[in-house]
């Protein structure tokens, strides 16, 4: 035995065979990857970790159904994208979309540093956060599944032929959400991205007191029964 | 995870060139949060307990998790004359949300859960919580395992209502206060919970005209994940 650390595969054999750390070791190493894809599907963090914790138990117990066929990565998201789509569908006769995560919480919200550098002055990293956060909530108005596969092709970087996989469609099928998606967001967006020009330098974006125009946000959401909102500690 | 799809693209206009830059400029990068990963850990030790407590029921036989049917039956036969013993003895009107032999799994369930109840509150840690009774479980139609109610996902309505039975009919000192991981002010309501494997709390409000507010705690989550509003007691 070599003191290099255990692969994927390895550790999920160790799960099925009764190791009891090894899956535990397995979620850990992928945990914030499957984090961002549960958040940005679903929208919102509550419904993230709900869809995160369904995908973990799901994957968990079906171990044994990984054939190895594909990586253990693509299976992980593969078993958390889909948990995710089953609570979108449960909860789509429930209550509408949730807005994205951090419409409300601009400051304080990690996934703001995503778009903008600590290089940037102030008022380009306001702009760009604004277009991140217009994006976001022209996402959440998609198709879940168009949703998903924009998320994992364009935002994660996934090869079509891996999110194929994850998302169990051909990849035409994956392309096609992924055009009509874009095509949709472009639509959203148009205002915004007709005021910004081709794209330039992604990390320092042209000032345009235009682009900072907020495009219409989808109503919040009313609380129902299914799922909390905010709420302070008891 | 490297390369970008193939992209088709006499139609990757400026335009749709632009959103993609924007989507991939959205790309959250931060760790998972503290209470997320906190709850997560949670459900994984549940997962470990329970895969410990019955070996039976690891992934690996999948045999193991069919239910024979004479079992079934006789576990179905059992509830449903529970269930009409409760109803001539005591008058009892049970609720369309108690689920005698509603299903095999549920079934199943019950039972493992009531053989594997304890009498306590699990670790809850405080010293004015009292026993989950048989008699409360048998009332309630509340499934426990380990002295926490199982609270199920479709039926959180269902169980918060079976909760509050629960409380009515022990000692209502038993859960007022706090459990081992939140802390529940004297004027509210407890019941240790179980949600998807992880601990959890049912903690009811005070009722309020009509109606009472029931929130669902995570331990180690400060924020609820379920809430229901139920017709007041």
């Amino acid at each position: 035995m070599n003191d290099e650390e255990p692969t994927d595969a390895e550790l999920l054999a160790a799960h099925v065979a009764g190791d009891p750390d090894a899956f535990a070791r397995l979620f850990t190493r992928h945990r914030d990857r499957l984090w961002a894809v549960a958040l940005r599907t679903m929208g919102n963090p509550h419904d993230a970790a709900d869809g995160l914790q369904d995908g973990l138990i799901s994957a968990y117990r079906r171990a044994e159904s990984f054939r190895g066929d594909a990586a253990v990565t693509t299976w992980l998201h593969r078993v958390v994208v889909n948990a995710c789509l089953d609570r979108i569908r449960a909860a789509k006769v429930r209550r509408t979309e949730a807005l994205p995560d951090d419409l409300d919480e601009p400051g304080g919200r990690g996934s703001v540093r995503t778009a903008t550098g600590d290089r940037e002055d102030p008022e380009q990293a306001a702009i760009a956060d604004d277009r991140r956060r217009a994006l976001l909530a022209a996402l959440a108005t998609l198709p879940a599944e168009q949703r998903a596969a924009l998320v994992l092709v364009d935002m994660e970087g996934y090869a079509v032929a891996e999110v194929a996989v994850m998302l169990d469609c051909a990849e035409g099928t994956v392309k096609s959400r992924c055009a009509r998606g874009r095509e949709r967001l472009a639509r959203l967006l148009r205002d915004r991205l007709a005021a910004t020009g081709p794209p330039g330098d992604p990390a320092h974006p042209e000032p345009d007191a235009a682009a900072t125009r907020p495009i219409p946000v989808p109503p919040k959401p009313t609380p129902t029964s299914s799922n909390a909102g905010e709420g302070g500690a008891p | 995870m490297t390369d970008r799809p193939d992209s088709p693209e006499s139609e990757d206009s400026a335009e749709i060139a632009e959103v993609r830059r924007l989507l991939a400029d959205a790309r959250h990068v931060d760790p998972m949060p503290d209470d997320v990963a906190t709850r997560m850990d949670a459900v994984l030790a549940g997962l470990r307990d329970t895969a410990d407590a019955a070996p039976a029921a690891r992934p690996h036989p999948p045999a193991a998790e069919v239910i024979p049917i004479a079992a079934d039956r006789r576990r179905r036969a059992a509830g449903l004359l529970v269930a009409a013993a409760a109803i001539v003895v005591g008058g009892v009107v049970i609720a369309p949300h108690v689920h005698v032999g509603s299903s095999g799994s549920s079934a199943a369930t019950a039972a493992e859960d009531n053989s594997g109840a304890s009498s306590e509150f699990g670790d809850t840690g405080n010293s004015n919580k009292q026993a989950l009774t048989p008699q409360a479980i048998q009332g309630g139609k509340a499934h426990l395992r380990n002295g926490r109610l199982v609270v199920r996902p479709q039926h959180f309505s269902a169980d918060a209502l079976a909760g509050r039975r629960l409380l009515n009919e022990t000692s209502t000192n038993m859960a007022t206060g706090g459990t081992s991981c939140l802390a529940v002010p004297q004027s509210a309501s407890t019941v240790p919970a179980e949600y998807q494997l992880a601990p959890a709390a049912l903690v009811y409000r005070h009722v309020e005209g009509s109606s009472q507010v029931v929130d669902l705690y995570i331990c180690g989550n400060p924020r609820p994940v379920r809430s229901t509003t139920l017709p007041a007691p």
